[in-house]
């Protein structure tokens, strides 16, 4: 078997096995979900069928235990218990676990985990509704046939034919008549059929369960050949009123099928066309490396960046002709640019829904009871973004559930309901998304925060500090005040790292927080990390970017005005004072400033900022180049771009200058 | 002229391009085909809907197609697939050249 193969596994493995653990969180919620039940049985038998075909027999081999086991609950016998959805979650993270290290030794853990599992069943197997009480033989007529791209997708009807005859006596009879002459067959699809006679104890249910995986393609009909016992429901019904025929074909979507499969579906009848359409639908979704999409979204840049240079040369000349072509290749570009924003966006679903089982856990661990609610999944972010947003979430929602929210007796005496809320949203504000995770808990102690950083002299003992400046304190590396280090957190190894991570993805972290009754914390991400409408400027000779989506806007500067605020730096803006930062001053150009500077207006959402240019020139799609190792301290600037004359312009790191502004009006104010 | 194509590689899937084009341009040489197949070939589903299918194209233009010795070792995949069951005389005399000599 080749790595590839094993890698493609292997990923298909983790989207599977995430499917059942979402199932089984689902489960908790909604036991008696039949759906849910189902979809949990077809993941684990999957996988245990993909598996032992990839040479994971540890792995298939566990999955059939707990495969065997679940089948209990699939078929009415016993109930999803809490406990034994908890068991089957943990084997699940023990499936994963032989999924990654296929060679690793963890046949006792394994034992211990099947063992509980066990436990479980039986212990539900009480309260579960009673057995289905088996009928007697009843012989039935089993007709199917499978999708054209059976073969390809890896089915093996030799072994749904092995598990109909493990049920009793068969007779199977094979139909080739749909086989074309070798000259039109397309080699790779499947074009057999089968008659199986089979007689046996096992109900309906049962013989369909063979074809659970390729029963949403397929055409079958099973027929009781002794009606009397078994009445068919309507639907099974329709498919036995024309048992010779298999059961209509799917309506086909409106999809253009590729074409080798119409000229298969011209030579063969309908099944094949409705596989056909099954396969125009596969090709909606394309698995793509990530490197690759990286590629060419490296590429999109470059050609952003030859744009803005032939934009530059066309701008300067005559040939409008040569304009007209620069404004069309600008337009595509630009438009280009934004597909490929597109394709590399996902929903923060998939990052939400890992905190589900992280949540499930922690309330096991804690003891506490915790109910996690979501809000605005379907918002999108930059794929790399949500990667590197996980680690610093999952220590944010551990934070909450272990410091924030408290123990159920007291919340009780707090006049609180028994169980915690932990809440997690996002929306997209600008070119940014806003995550949020609020508890309801117990809020950050104030006094606590001030005494450890006193004790680590963070502070002078009995320093004046703002509110904000106070809880800004728990971002400092080493900084916790759990008064006990739990297995949870509270080894103040985290908020600084959550810090250091955000601001790595040019992000914004804050944190607000109410005695009594809970924290907040807000993550400002941008939506992507790689190009970013600018706004150019001038300043002395060099030219520098500002992303375009902090910006609010821009005023003129005139002489008289910078003279009367010299000193003071604040310009009034519709009855609001803003402080401004003269760029000129801060990157010492030592040039004079210009009879008419510009105040470009920036804001980070909540502050704002004026910044003072010399000349605005114009807006730019600005492709980020991170700055060298050398330079990586300046925290002045976000990174760096190539203009379209080949010059170099640094783009300015909003959130910095913002920060800093505000340090200057509090001073200011100080020392008014 | 009977052309003996001779066919080592297993009759799987992952073959079966391979080995249509093979049969298809063994057919444009001859109008009799020998199929030599080697001992305990791997064979799949897919493998024996293939020799089915050269059978079909066989019989549409009018040529012969037969294996070089009977296929002893496919009598279980067959046998498992529902090839046999009911089996008319001439698919036992292709597969194991059982009954009246052709």
């Amino acid at each position: 078997m080749s790595d590839e193969a094993i890698a493609v596994f292997q990923v298909e493995a983790r989207e599977n096995l995430e499917l059942i653990e979402q199932g089984l969180l689902d489960l908790l919620d909604r036991p008696e979900d039949r759906d849910l039940v189902d979809a949990v049985f077809r993941g684990l038998h999957t996988l245990k069928g993909s598996g032992s075909m990839f040479g994971f027999d540890a792995l298939a081999a566990f999955t059939h235990h707990c495969e065997t086991a679940f089948d209990r609950v699939r078929k009415g016998e016993v109930a999803a218990t809490t406990d034994l959805v908890s068991a089957v979650l943990a084997a699940r993270d023990h499936m994963r676990q032989l999924m990654e290290d296929p060679s690793g030794d963890y046949g006792a853990a394994g034992d211990l985990l099947l063992a509980d599992l066990e436990r479980a069943v039986q212990e539900a197997d009480g309260a579960g509704p009673p057995a289905v009480v088996t009928p007697g033989l009843t012989t039935w007529r089993i007709k199917f046939d499978l999708p054209a791209n059976a073969f390809k997708n890896g089915a093996n009807p030799l072994a749904l034919l092995a598990e109909l005859r493990e049920m009793g006596e068969a007779r199977v009879v094979a139909d080739a008549s749909r086989v074309p002459p070798l000259s039109q067959i397309e080699p790779t699809d499947h074009y057999l059929a089968w008659d199986v006679t089979l007689t046996t104890d096992q109900d309906r249910a049962t013989i369909e369960d063979v074809f659970i995986f390729v029963i949403d393609d397929m055409n079958l009909s099973i027929e009781a050949l002794d009606e009397a016992r078994l009445g068919a429901s309507p639907v099974q019904a329709a498919a036995v009123a024309e048992p010779v025929e298999p059961a209509p074909a799917k309506v086909a979507a409106p999809v253009a099928a590729p074409v080798a499969v119409q000229a298969a579906a011209a030579v063969a009848n309908d099944p094949v066309e409705a596989s056909g359409a099954k396969t125009a639908k596969a090709v909606e979704s394309v698995r793509v490396p990530a490197d690759r999409l990286d590629e060419l979204m490296d590429r999109v840049g470059e050609l952003v960046i030859a744009q803005s240079r032939l934009t530059q040369i066309s701008n300067s000349g005559t040939d409008t002709a040569l304009r007209a072509v620069s404004e069309e290749i600008e337009r595509l570009s630009g438009e280009l640019r934004d597909t490929m924003m597109v394709l590399r966006m996902v929903p923060v679903a998939t990052l939400f829904g890992r905190f589900r089982r992280l949540v499930h856990d922690l309330a096991r661990e804690t003891g506490k009871a915790i109910d996690l609610s979501t809000d605005g999944e379907t918002t999108e972010i930059d794929k790399t973004v949500i990667e590197r947003l996980a680690d610093p979430l999952v220590h944010l929602i551990r934070n909450a559930a272990d410091h924030g929210l408290e123990t159920a007796e007291d919340r009780a005496a707090a006049g609180k309901p028994a169980t915690g809320r932990i809440r997690l949203s996002a929306h997209q504000s600008g070119g940014e998304v806003v995550i949020t995770i609020r508890d309801d808990g117990r809020g950050i102690d104030r006094e606590r925060v001030r005494a450890k950083a006193e004790s680590q002299g963070l502070i002078e003992p009995g320093a004046v500090l703002s509110d904000h400046d106070l809880l800004q304190m728990i971002f400092h590396p080493g900084f916790s005040t759990a008064a006990a280090v739990t297995n949870l957190s509270g080894r103040g190894v985290g908020m600084d790292v959550v810090k250091r991570t955000i601001e790595a993805l040019r992000g914004s972290i804050d944190i607000a927080s109410r005695p009594g009754e809970g924290s907040e914390v807000s993550l400002r991400i941008p939506l992507t990390l790689a190009i970013i409408d600018g706004l150019l400027v001038r300043v002395g000779q060099g030219r520098y970017v500002i992303p375009l989506g902090a910006v609010e806007e821009c005023l003129e500067l005139s002489l008289d005005e910078d003279l009367r605020s010299r000193g003071r730096s604040f310009i009034s803006l519709r009855n609001s004072l803003v402080p401004y930062l003269r760029l000129r001053e801060m990157f010492e150009t030592g040039t004079p400033p210009e009879l008419h500077q510009k105040v470009v207006v920036v804001s980070t959402g909540t502050e704002r900022i004026g910044l003072v240019v010399d000349q605005i020139i114009g807006d730019h799609q600005t492709v980020i180049k991170s700055m060298s190792k050398l330079h990586a301290g300046l925290p002045t600037f976000s990174g760096a771009t190539i203009l379209g004359d080949g010059g170099v312009a640094l783009i300015l790191d909003v959130g910095h200058l913002v920060a800093k502004g505000q340090q200057q009006e509090a001073q200011m104010r100080e020392a008014i | 002229m009977t052309k003996r194509l001779s066919i080592d590689a297993a009759l799987v899937v992952k073959n079966a391009a391979v080995i249509r084009q093979s049969i298809l341009d063994a057919f444009e040489e001859d109008d009799t085909i020998s199929l030599d197949l080697v001992d305990d070939q791997a064979v799949d589903l897919c493998g024996l809907q293939l020799i089915e299918s050269a059978r079909r194209q066989a019989r549409a233009v009018g040529k012969t197609l037969v294996l070089e010795r009977p296929a002893a070792g496919f009598r279980s995949v067959l046998d498992a697939a529902g090839f046999l069951t009911d089996a008319p005389s001439d698919d036992l005399q292709f597969w194991f050249h059982e009954g009246s000599a052709q």
